[in-house]
């Protein structure tokens, strides 16, 4: 094998070899639904003899993230996900006002399928699966339960699992309805069609945009966040972090390993060292931007700039409605005509429960931010951020990294590394 | 009996469409009361060209995982149609469990979802017969002869649309 971790190096013959390898990823389909935590070097491994650069970015993973969670690869992955580490997440914050709430809220959307012309009879097995989990997370809770295994046996039972991940389906699809300003431009097909072809059939793989959509209209008001940790052949010996929800502090935090048509759980070393909060440094950032980003750039129209990992990482730019009160960080210079925001809050379609639950509801507008990079964790002295500008396509050797909201319609077909395993 | 959600929700939907008097031409009804096994009888109205005036009998068989998986739709009665094979099986994308990606329709065609319905599945079924997809024919001969030679392929239908008005 080459030495070299630069792409162009390689040899025709072991660009093959890693295509092959990648094309042959393929998540486990035989195993549970939801595994038990494991070691995150089962994932260096497969990458042990493998492309340079995953190799290096999977063993440094296994450093920063120890555990994984290996999510069934039958299409409903990324939907599974979302969903168990959801109701982990509540389990482990073992506040039960806050499972409660959230319950409260979750039966609230209910409002939001209605509204889309749903019958009740058609959609209450599936609230009623979701109601069920909850009341075993409020009980595990009670119980003082040292673990999550009655989530993992709750969500290997196939029809509640199936349940509770249409629910969600539901939820976003009716979501996107009716929030149509906020998804119609990364769409390649009318949204109503986007949402019976790509959101609502069973074993159909959640894409970057229905992922948003299910972190807006679902997950986002509890105040936990979603972060998508790419592992792509970018230039870097980390995974490429992405943040769904706002970049101030969560509560807790999902988070994901996406590999192309794959998603799985990752948790990250606890205690965080050297884990300075990232809102800090990107609200600095930013605002020191503003003066040449203003007139420069058009988010309506740059996929380039939507291709930026952390993106929309950060909730106080370009955002009209001022910062929560209870918001610890300065306020922001008011920009009310930012040319960033794809929609006003005001056009959004209110959650009922919003203001009760969370000061985080504010901040559900926060389309397009500043495009900074997250600022290595580590050693300010070492190399500048990898991703402050684009990457040089022509110069980075094969390109597997899907961003959310810039799927192209061929997009998929055109990269050198296809999903091996597209459902 | 109806003790599952699948079950229950079944039995709704049912009643639901036994008592609903927006659907004419539609009959439903269980087989030996199980709620999984459903007697069908579609009605076809007249605006339907070639089948209009025919009475189908079909079945539609739910399996446990409903609704995350579709039921199986068989008609009893012979039924010449590019989409509906010889043993009377109905091949129509709502119909295809999502595993299936076989039969290599647009990812646009319209897939199972949890949320169809019997009555929706119906309406699929009553509007394909008088548009067939001939992409993925269930029945090759019927796939050739409508569009190739219309006159033979009239003859056969009204022939099974005649047989099955005999029946009644």
């Amino acid at each position: 094998m080459s030495n070299s971790t630069n792409m162009n190096a390689l040899s025709q013959a072991e660009m093959e070899r890693f295509q092959k390898l990648s094309n042959e990823f393929e998540p486990d389909v035989h195993g549970p639904l939801v595994s038990t935590k494991q070691s995150s070097h089962s994932i260096a491994l497969e990458y042990a003899n493998a492309d340079p650069i995953l190799a290096t970015k999977t063993n440094d993973l296994a450093v920063t993230h120890p555990t994984t969670r290996v999510m069934k690869g039958d299409g409903n992955c990324g939907w599974r996900a979302v969903a168990f580490g959801y109701f982990e997440t509540l389990f482990t914050m073992r506040d039960q006002l806050h499972v409660q709430q959230e319950l409260i809220r979750i039966k609230s959307l209910n409002s939001y399928l209605d509204r889309v012309g749903l019958q009740e009879h058609l959609y209450e097995v599936f609230v009623d699966a979701t109601e069920e989990i909850f009341a075993q997370t409020s009980q595990a809770i009670h119980n003082g339960d040292q673990d999550e295994s009655f989530l993992v046996n709750a969500f290997n039972e196939e029809y509640s699992s199936q349940a509770i991940i249409t629910h969600f389906r539901l939820l976003t699809s009716a979501w996107m309805k009716l929030n149509p300003e906020r998804y119609e431009a990364y769409l390649t097909m009318p949204l109503d069609q986007y949402c019976a072809t790509r959101i609502e059939p069973v074993r159909t793989e959640i894409d970057e945009v229905g992922l948003q959509a299910l972190v807006d209209g679902v997950i986002k008001v509890s105040g936990i966040g979603v972060e998508i940790l790419y592992l792509d052949r970018s230039e870097g010996e980390h995974v490429t972090p992405h943040i769904l929800t706002d970049s101030r502090p969560s509560q807790a935090t999902i988070r994901l390993l996406y590999r192309p048509g794959h998603y799985d759980i990752l948790y990250r070393a606890e205690p965080t060292v050297n884990m300075t909060p990232m809102v800090n440094l990107q609200y600095d950032m930013s605002s020191n931007l503003t003066p040449w980003d203003q007139g420069a750039l058009n988010f309506d129209v740059s996929s380039h700039l939507m291709s930026i990992p952390n993106l929309m990482a950060d909730p106080g730019f370009g955002m009209g409605a001022p910062m929560s009160p209870m918001s610890p960080m300065p306020p922001v210079s008011p920009a009310p005509a930012s040319p960033f925001r794809v929609s006003p809050p005001q056009e959004m379609y209110p959650s009922p429960m919003q203001s009760h639950v969370s000061s985080h509801a504010q901040s559900h507008a926060s389309i397009p931010s500043i495009p900074v990079s997250s600022p290595p964790p580590v050693m300010p002295s070492a190399a500048p951020p990898p991703m402050t500008s684009l990457p040089s396509r022509s110069s980075d050797g094969p390109q597997i990294r899907l961003n959310p909201l810039v799927m192209k319609p061929n997009l998929s077909h055109s990269l050198p590394v296809s999903p091996p395993f597209k459902k | 009996m109806a003790t599952t959600p699948a079950g229950r929700m079944l039995s709704r939907q049912l009643q639901q469409m036994q008592s609903d008097k927006d659907i004419p031409g539609i009959s439903v009804g269980l087989v030996d009361s199980n709620v999984f096994e459903w007697e069908v009888m579609l009605m076809i109205s007249d605006d339907v060209k070639l089948y209009g005036g025919g009475f189908f009998r079909a079945r539609l068989s739910f399996p446990q995982e409903y609704p995350h998986m579709p039921p199986k739709m068989k008609f009893e009665s012979p039924l010449f149609h590019p989409n509906i094979y010889p043993n009377g099986e109905v091949c129509i994308s709502i119909l295809h469990p999502p595993e299936e990606d076989k039969y290599g329709y647009e990812s646009a065609a319209e897939r199972w979802s949890p949320v169809q319905t019997p009555e929706t599945i119906l309406l699929s079924v009553i509007s394909m017969l008088s548009s067939p997809n001939d992409e993925s024919p269930a029945n090759v001969e019927a796939a050739r002869l409508w569009r190739e030679d219309p006159a033979e392929f009239k003859k056969r239908v009204r022939r099974c649309v005649r047989e099955s008005q005999g029946e009644e």
